[in-house]
């Protein structure tokens, strides 16, 4: 990761504008990811055979990259993101149970519950920092899974919330019955367009002031401090948008499966952390390309071998280890050129040669 | 009346299993500046490798001898082949690759033990009710809070009174300055870390009459012993010490009387105190 470049302040005129946003973005390489993303689609979409696999690669891509936001640009190791993912598809099943069947109020009710969510979690979280920040998230994520635990009148307890109706896809002028079993393409198309434009969002936001400032706290909070930036602000703003963004992709995830279940959260929440590491937690096509990883090995290996977590975990302990870095770091673009494998059996090569942690 | 003296007793003899756990995570926090995030799968190695000697010598105190000793080996190998390359990276990768190795050590235990878990029963000896003037309570769960006592007291002689504890105490404050002054850092390290696995896994065998063993459960614990460690203050002794005890008796009462509560009773506590005293009871900064 390159050094923070030094950028006006948030308020001056430069740095002000969708149109100096689009600059930047233009400027570095943050395109060519959004390109990548578009090829991971299409590839989902021709060589996965199971639909289903393919829908939640989407799903669990973004819900890996509004975590790789806080782990990757942040600095912040949090080990409570299923909170966010879980009471998001609650929000969602319950609005389509209860109150009305619009897809889109549905997960705006998720992404509405869990800024909330993470914006008050935030708040007494973000009073420490590193592994004490960690243990605080995780921390709340039991909670919230105690209360969702025993509020079973409500969340159906670790029965999970069943039968929630699949809503019709409403676009401007045309109306969709979507069958995520029988038909998946319609929810696939719709998480592909959400996971695009969440991608893009997430990619103007890691490169607009705030962001830049983000990631300078990350390298070193006090040097930010000094310069007059509100870093707890800065960090809160990004646990709320990382919290919203995990709400609607479990929003998302609850209405394909019908279902939101219950399981232990820190499990669950050590899931999407394997895939942000695993991926590359330095850039946030890393994140997609740890959810794809992670979920085609989970599909394959649970067919021939019940424990596969065994494998996922040391494939884990190993990356940790040798790439911290992760998948994306060995084959991380560079300005010009080196996507060839000349490049990428160098990097490997060296990587292996030196010894680890020298 | 009873009813309310036993469920403090229970509270404290399950506060001091997490005690146990607390310390080894504090001891290894302050020391060497990482979460432990497999505390609670050596915690379950612990009861059973123990469970494994109860049914091979048909005595449990061989568990709780040869435990210790055996996962101290463990410790001090997983401490020179998984944490030893980590030193000089983030405070982070530590805490990640310990939460890779929680996942390896619950599965391999799954594959070889099956999920569905065993109960252990207590030593013959202790299987009576010691009567305590106006009530009884289950002699196993009064030795396991006076070994606990013992244990903690012992730690806190070896931290206070002797020279190993003196260096322990000197790389808790300022590890660079012991480097400076031209100790070996490193085999300390291997000690501190061995020594917090050791006290998981006689945590881990001390509490498997009591709740069975299961491959989860170090996991189900872990989560409160970090909270206790936060409450009481990262790095405090007796913080961790109190802390423990108060959570587990509140737990208890909870228990008693809002069962549904109860498991949320230890995130309230710490919440509270994250919000008025974000120190921790005891902790100094």
């Amino acid at each position: 990761m390159s050094a923070v470049e030094a950028e006006p302040e948030p308020g001056s005129e430069r740095a002000s504008g969708p149109l100096h946003l689009l600059r930047l973005l233009w400027r570095g390489r943050a395109w060519n990811q959004l390109v990548l993303l578009l090829l991971v689609m299409v590839g989902l979409f021709f060589l996965v055979p199971d639909p289903s696999l393919a829908v939640e690669v989407l799903i669990y891509s973004l819900w890996a990259i509004s975590l790789n936001l806080l782990l990757g640009y942040g600095g912040l190791v949090s080990f409570g993101h299923a909170l966010y993912w879980g009471f998001g598809g609650y929000a969602a099943g319950l609005t389509l149970l209860h109150v009305t069947h619009s897809l889109w109020v549905a997960l705006g009710a998720s992404m509405a519950l869990c800024g909330l969510l993470a914006l008050g979690s935030g708040v007494v979280c973000l009073r420490r920092r590193d592994v004490y920040f960690s243990m605080l998230t995780l921390a709340f994520a039991q909670l919230g899974y105690f209360i969702a635990f025993e509020a079973r009148p409500v969340t159906g307890g670790d029965d999970g919330l069943g039968n929630i109706p699949t809503p019709p896809l409403d676009l401007p002028g045309l109306s969709l019955e979507m069958h995520p079993i029988r038909d998946p393409l319609p929810y696939f198309l719709l998480c592909a367009g959400i996971l695009f434009f969440a991608f893009a969002f997430a990619l103007l936001y890691t490169e607009s002031p705030l962001g830049r400032v983000l990631q300078a706290i990350r390298e070193s909070e006090e040097r930010a401090r000094g310069c007059g930036y509100n870093t707890r602000l800065v960090q809160l703003i990004t646990f709320t948008v990382s919290g919203l963004l995990a709400g609607l992709a479990g929003g998302l995830d609850a209405i394909f499966n019908g279902l939101e279940g219950l399981q232990p959260y820190w499990s669950l929440s050590g899931v999407v952390v394997i895939m942000v590491i695993l991926g590359g937690r330095s850039t946030l096509f890393g994140s997609v390309l740890g959810a794809l990883v992670v979920l085609v090995l989970e599909h394959y290996l649970s067919i021939s071998f019940g424990d596969w977590p065994l494998i996922v975990g040391a494939v884990f302990v190993v990356c940790v280890l040798v790439f911290p870095q992760g998948l994306w770091g060995l084959v991380r673009l560079e300005p010009l050129g080196s996507w060839g494998a000349v490049a990428w059996t160098r990097r490997l090569r060296a990587r292996l040669s030196r010894e680890p942690g020298a | 009346m009873h009813l309310i003296v036993n469920q403090v007793f229970t509270g404290i003899v399950s506060g001091a299993v997490l005690v146990l756990l607390a310390l080894g995570l504090n001891l290894i926090f302050g020391f060497m500046e990482i979460i432990n995030f497999s505390h609670g799968a050596f915690f379950m190695l612990g009861a059973y490798v123990g469970f494994y000697l109860l049914t091979a010598f048909g005595s449990f105190w061989w568990g709780l001898a040869l435990v210790p000793l055996l996962l101290l080996l463990l410790g001090a190998a997983v401490e020179r082949t998984l944490i030893k390359p980590l030193y000089r990276r983030s405070a982070v990768d530590p805490l990640l690759l310990t939460f890779g190795l929680t996942y390896i050590v619950t599965q391999l235990v799954e594959m070889i033990a099956g999920k569905q878990g065993e109960t252990v029963n207590a030593p013959s000896q202790l299987n009576f009710q010691l009567p305590l003037g106006f009530t009884s309570y289950p002699a196993y769960l009064t030795f396991v809070a006076v070994l606990a006592g013992l244990i903690v007291l012992g730690l806190w002689l070896l931290l206070e009174r002797t020279s190993l504890g003196l260096i322990i105490r000197a790389g808790i404050r300022d590890s660079t300055m012991i480097q400076i002054l031209g100790i070996d850092f490193d085999r300390f390290r291997v000690l501190v870390f061995a020594l917090g696995i050791a006290l998981a896994g006689v945590a881990g065998v001390l509490n498997s009459p009591v709740t069975g063993v299961y491959p989860e459960m170090g996991n189900d614990i872990l989560i409160t012993a970090f909270v206790v460690v936060v409450v009481g203050g990262m790095g405090s002794f007796w913080g961790a010490v109190l802390s423990g005890l108060v959570i587990g008796v509140l737990v208890s009462l909870t228990t008693l009387f809002a069962s549904v509560y109860a498991s949320i009773v230890p995130f309230v506590l710490m919440i509270l105190v994250m919000t008025f005293r974000p120190r921790g009871l005891l902790g100094t900064t």
